[in-house]
């Protein structure tokens, strides 16, 4: 039989019992949506704490300090060593010291962060106001240390002259004692929000002026992610320590993957509900028809025609609830965010993306979905195609 | 030459050392015994005896919606019962039309599209079978009855859809059983009077079954039955 024919006999059928055919459809819709709404919620999580990590070459950099060692320096000659290393390609310093900054007649305690532009880019550093100017006299400042400076809208200190008294420590200077740096002067060039401790960021250049000789950190810049673990080995092997965020990131992945499952099952519980109403209706609307069934075998129509008008059917439920269903936890979803958003920023927070929306995890539902169809509609459509049509005529 | 056209006073199914039994719980029933029969292709038959003697069964396994429980079934040199579930099915729709006491139809579509209904079965495209169920509707009056669901028809008219679906496909031979027994007498003659034309006119082999000894004179041939075996078998 014309395939077309089956599929307006399924569509006829489905349209003679519109609100059972609705109401079937809604239960596949509510357990495909759920699915959607909370695997996409799972996946924009994910993300938002990658990126929160990494700020997005998480796979490119490798963190190196040395842990609690007194022996090994991270200084010039190390970051030349390092840099030679042939699976690596760049190398850029930080230097993290402590220090005050001063106003008139008071004092605030500070981190001073020595480091360049690019170091700060690794670090996914983006001040929202302002920039990073790659100038010795420069420096960025955190909103902590702008509410030290004065209440209001911090863009107004854009530009303004800030003075620092700098901790040199002996471990990092060489020299016999610790030593003060007063009345470093720089201007300010960019505001990073960040309402933590106090933190100003200049060129680490400012800090080996004044006789800085080791870095706290370096940041080595791999040629290509899969060299990872080599790079690695042989930074270690020089007596540094290594962090490499790509860890952390597989480690971010692997629990939410977990999370995803745990927020599919219960997306699921709702789709297995629905999958049992699909069954009941297909075997309903067998058990109505089994005359038409047994007619339609009486004037010769094969089995194999009943079992795909009945397979038709079952597969219209899984493709339409599935179509509406990932329409439907799309449209919840934004919604959610939405008003999610809206409290935050009435709150005083930024907005973000919470869900993502997987183009091909919404592909994979969409089979997943049909495939719910497939074998909902398998039993009931075997069993309309074994119908005995003289034992039903009996009957009559 | 059409195919469909079966050769005159040509023997179109033969029936030899039939029987046919039911299990009844715990008994052996026997509802056909021994049945040999010839029927030519131009013969109108008229099947009757009393109620529970046989004959529903015979016609089912003309048919081939029933087996038998031994014998053979021919029609037209086809062995019907030597094809396979799917195969009968289709030889069925080709070469025969049923017409039950009471029409089945199919409740999601409306009455040309269930007389077309055969056509389709077969692959046939849509437009051509409703063009054909269409004519046959014309044929017997009923055109002015396409679009509405045949469930709302009356038992007369029904029981003329149901003879249009049976030709639709234009076949060998049209089996009816007791397709007046619900109709009132004007009905059933006009129902009568279609297929004695499908007959003459257009040389279809008609069985029939009927109660009704109005109808016996139509057929050219009359059979009765009796605890499932032929008593009588009468040419008129
Ligand atoms: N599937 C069946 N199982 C058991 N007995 C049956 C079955 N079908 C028919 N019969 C019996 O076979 C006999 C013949 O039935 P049927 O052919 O319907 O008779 P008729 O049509 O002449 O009234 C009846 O006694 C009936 O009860
Ligand atoms: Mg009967």
């Amino acid at each position: 039989m014309d395939k077309k024919i089956l599929l307006k006999l399924a569509y006829r059928n489905l349209m003679t019992h519109r609100l059972r055919t609705l109401l079937t459809l809604t239960g596949v819709i509510i357990g495909i949506s759920a699915i959607v709404f909370l695997v996409s919620l799972a996946f924009g999580l994910e993300r938002l704490v990658s990126r929160e990590i990494t700020g997005g070459n998480a796979f490119q950099l490798i963190d190196i300090g040395t842990g609690n060692s007194q022996i090994v320096k991270l200084d010039n000659e190390a970051i030349q060593k390092i840099k030679s290393i042939k699976e690596i390609k760049n190398v850029e310093p930080s230097i993290s010291i402590g220090g005050k900054g001063k106003k008139t007649d008071v004092e605030i305690d500070a981190t001073i962060i020595g480091a360049d532009k690019q170091y700060l880019n690794w670090s996914g550093f983006s001040p929202k106001w302002g920039k990073i100017i790659d100038e010795p006299d420069k420096a960025v400042i955190n909103t902590a240390y702008a509410k030290f400076l004065g209440e209001g809208d911090p863009n107004k200190y854009l530009g303004q002259k800030i003075t620092l008294d700098i901790l040199i420590p002996k471990d990092y200077s060489g020299e016999a004692e610790d030593r003060k740096a007063e009345n470093q002067e720089f201007l300010i060039s960019g505001i990073i929000k960040d309402e933590t401790n106090v933190k100003i960021y200049t060129d680490y250049h400012n800090l080996t002026k004044l006789g800085v000789k080791n870095y706290s950190q370096l940041k080595a810049e791999l040629v290509k992610p899969s060299d990872a673990s080599y790079a690695r080995k042989a930074v270690e092997n020089m007596g540094y320590r290594t962090q490499y965020i790509g860890d952390t990131v597989a480690q971010i992945e692997q629990i939410f993957n977990i999370f995803k499952i745990i927020l599919a099952s219960f997306g699921l519980i709702a789709l297995v509900v629905a999958g049992l109403g699909l069954f009941n209706t297909l075997t309903i609307s067998l058990l109505e028809r089994i005359k038409e069934v047994a007619l339609m075998k009486i004037l010769g129509m094969k089995k194999e025609d009943i079992n795909r008008m009945f397979m038709t059917e079952a597969v219209i439920f899984g493709i339409f609830g599935g179509m509406a269903g990932i329409i439907i936890g799309i449209i919840f979803g934004i919604i959610a965010n939405a008003i999610l958003n809206h409290f935050a920023i009435r709150a005083g927070g930024d907005p973000v993306t919470i869900f993502y929306f997987s183009p091909l995890f919404l592909a994979g539902m969409l089979i997943f979905s049909t495939l719910v169809g497939f074998f909902t509609g398998f039993y009931p459509a075997r069993r309309a195609a074994k119908v005995d049509a003289l034992d039903v005529l009996r009957y009559e | 030459m059409d195919k469909n056209q079966p050769i005159h006073h040509q023997t179109i199914i033969r029936i030899e050392k039939l029987h046919k039994k039911f299990f009844t719980g715990k008994h052996l029933f026997t509802a056909l015994r021994d049945i040999d029969l010839e029927i030519k292709a131009t013969d109108f038959v008229v099947i009757y005896g009393p109620s529970g003697c046989g004959k529903t069964t015979l016609l089912n396994i003309i048919a081939g919606i029933d087996q038998p429980t031994a014998g053979e079934v021919e029609v037209r040199d086809t062995e019907i019962f030597k094809l396979s579930d799917d195969q009968r099915g289709i030889f069925r729709s080709k070469k025969m039309g049923f017409i039950h006491q009471f029409p089945l139809w199919i409740k999601s579509l409306n009455t040309l599209e269930n007389i077309a209904f055969p056509l389709l079965i077969e692959g046939e495209a849509e437009d051509y079978a409703l063009s054909c169920a269409q004519n046959v509707m014309e044929e017997l009056k009923i055109a002015d009855l396409a679009k509405p669901k045949p469930t709302s028809l009356s038992g007369g008219e029904q029981q003329r859809a149901s003879l249009a679906r049976a030709i639709v496909t234009n076949p060998w031979i049209i089996l009816a059983d007791e397709p007046t027994g619900n109709l009132d007498s004007h009905a059933s003659d006009l129902l009568m009077k279609f297929l004695e034309r499908l007959n003459k006119k257009h040389k279809r082999t008609i069985i029939l079954v009927t109660h009704n000894q109005d109808y016996w004179p139509l057929g050219t041939r009359r059979i009765e039955m009796k605890d499932g075996e032929i008593v009588r078998d009468t040419h008129n």
